[in-house]
């Protein structure tokens, strides 16, 4: 019976999609599970915010919220994203415009990008592009924290 | 041929209402989907598609509205060709955005880039981007279906080409949000290739469909034997007027042309018939469709 056959597929990948919605989006590259499991989250943090209290505090927020300890190594900018680039960082705060270049190459989570000139460095965190699970548990912490 | 035969007035009437009924609802996905594309490539393809999808029905309508104009001293053989026109443009932008998206989504297959698919806020609560773009996707695909579907027998009765390969397109619209939904889950698996992979197959339908149409368009500008609808073979009525022509006239040359819906006959003969001809006599007693014959002009040889 097709119809038969083809409600049964329908239920199982109904169920195979709810099960997944809990856990989705994945990283492609497991940041989450990774920090997780090493119990730091590594953080670069760039050295001109280093002296704002706002960029530590984002730091510690997003570890408490995934319950690990934080590593904060500092340098420029231009070091610590390609850095992230290559998965030495989970994330990398300082003040980054909404506009800039490496808007390209990494992703900026922060305060809201329509209530800030977008070519005027903000305090944002940046994440690497398609770790979309981490991203977004990132994202919360800063939205709350701002 | 200026006038529109009295017998597909109606048709034609049905044709126009669903392709404005097109306009609207495609208008409606473009905007959708524009307002939850971010950055997945296989959004972009579709919603290209989508916006693409527009084309054919603005060049029916707007051909139409041309194809009952009078021949004007400047355009003497009048403007149902504006139809294949419209519909070689259209055909091309097909194929260079099919090429384009084709070329884009390969270099992110190839530069192994992972697409960012964050999350939003929807009422107050965290929701994953991806899920909402299953949602637009799903949306644009009912609509083209249903329409797709209801057009496909309205183009066959009016041999109307344009309508008849918007019909295809919007039919197997199904599987460009299929491909999509693909992508878009894929991403949320943690599949970063997915994205970029339903992105190639959507550019793949997308240039199959712009050269499919660009033959059909080519053989009608270059005075081609009328195509079949669905494909590049001759028509089955014209070669049954072919047929029917050869027994009237066994000596003549008989070359056919398309002119939009309509056929245009040239009858080269040795001597050009003295009896007074109706053009309803050549078309062939138990073939659908008279209308199609719009002209028979007699051609007399060289001796």
């Amino acid at each position: 019976m097709p119809i038969l056959r083809v409600a049964h597929i329908g239920l199982v990948l109904g169920c195979v999609l709810l099960l997944a919605a809990c856990t989705f989006p994945r990283d492609p590259r497991g940041t989450t599970q990774a920090v997780i499991n090493r119990g730091t989250v590594i953080t670069g943090l760039v050295a001109s915010a280093e002296g704002l209290s706002d960029a530590r505090e984002l730091a510690d927020d997003v570890a408490k919220d995934i319950g690990v300890e934080l590593e904060v190594t500092s340098g420029t900018a231009e070091d610590l994203l390609r850095g992230l680039e290559r998965g030495r960082f989970d994330m990398v705060i300082g003040e980054f415009a909404a506009n800039s270049p490496w808007s390209e190459r990494v992703v900026f989570v922060g305060p809201d990008p329509n209530n800030v000139t977008s070519d005027f460095p903000t305090l944002r965190a940046a994440v690497r592009k398609g770790e979309n699970r981490w991203l977004a548990r990132v994202e919360a912490v800063a939205r709350e924290h701002s | 041929m200026n006038e529109i035969p009295e017998d597909i007035r109606p048709l034609l009437k049905k044709a126009v209402r669903l392709e404005w009924w097109t306009l609207a609802w495609q208008s409606s996905i473009v905007a959708v989907m524009a307002a939850v594309l971010g950055s997945s490539a296989a959004m972009k393809s579709a919603w290209i598609e989508d916006i693409l999808g527009l084309v054919p029905a603005a060049v029916f309508l707007l051909s139409l509205h041309f194809e009952g104009k009078r021949p004007t001293s400047r355009f003497p053989f009048g403007f149902n060709r504006v139809n294949s026109l419209a519909f070689l443009v259209s055909a091309t932008a097909l194929v260079g955005m099919g090429g384009y998206l084709i070329f884009d989504s390969a270099i992110k297959l190839l530069a192994m880039e992972h697409p960012t698919i964050g999350p939003t806020q929807l009422f107050g609560f965290d929701v994953w981007m991806g899920w909402l773009m299953v949602a637009a996707l799903v949306y644009s695909v009912i609509p083209p279906v249903i329409l797709g579907r209801l057009k496909q027998p309205v183009a066959r009765a009016l041999q109307d080409k344009v309508l008849h390969t918007d019909a295809l397109m919007q039919k197997a619209d199904w599987m460009t949000g299929v491909a999509g939904v693909f992508g878009v889950i894929g991403v949320g698996f943690g599949l970063w290739w997915a994205d970029a992979l339903a992105a190639l197959i959507i550019a793949l339908d997308i240039t199959h469909d712009g050269y499919r149409a660009l033959r059909i368009a080519t053989a009608e500008l270059l005075d081609g034997t009328p195509r079949a609808l669905d494909s590049n073979d001759i028509a089955q009525d014209a070669k049954e007027l072919h047929a029917h022509l050869e027994r009237l006239y066994p000596s003549a040359v008989i070359r056919m042309r398309e002119s939009g819906r309509y056929i245009n006959v040239v009858l080269r003969l040795r001597r050009r018939p003295t009896a007074d001809n109706n053009s309803e006599s050549f078309w062939p007693p138990h073939v659908k469709r008279p209308w199609r014959l719009a002209e028979v002009t007699f051609e007399e040889a060289a001796p």
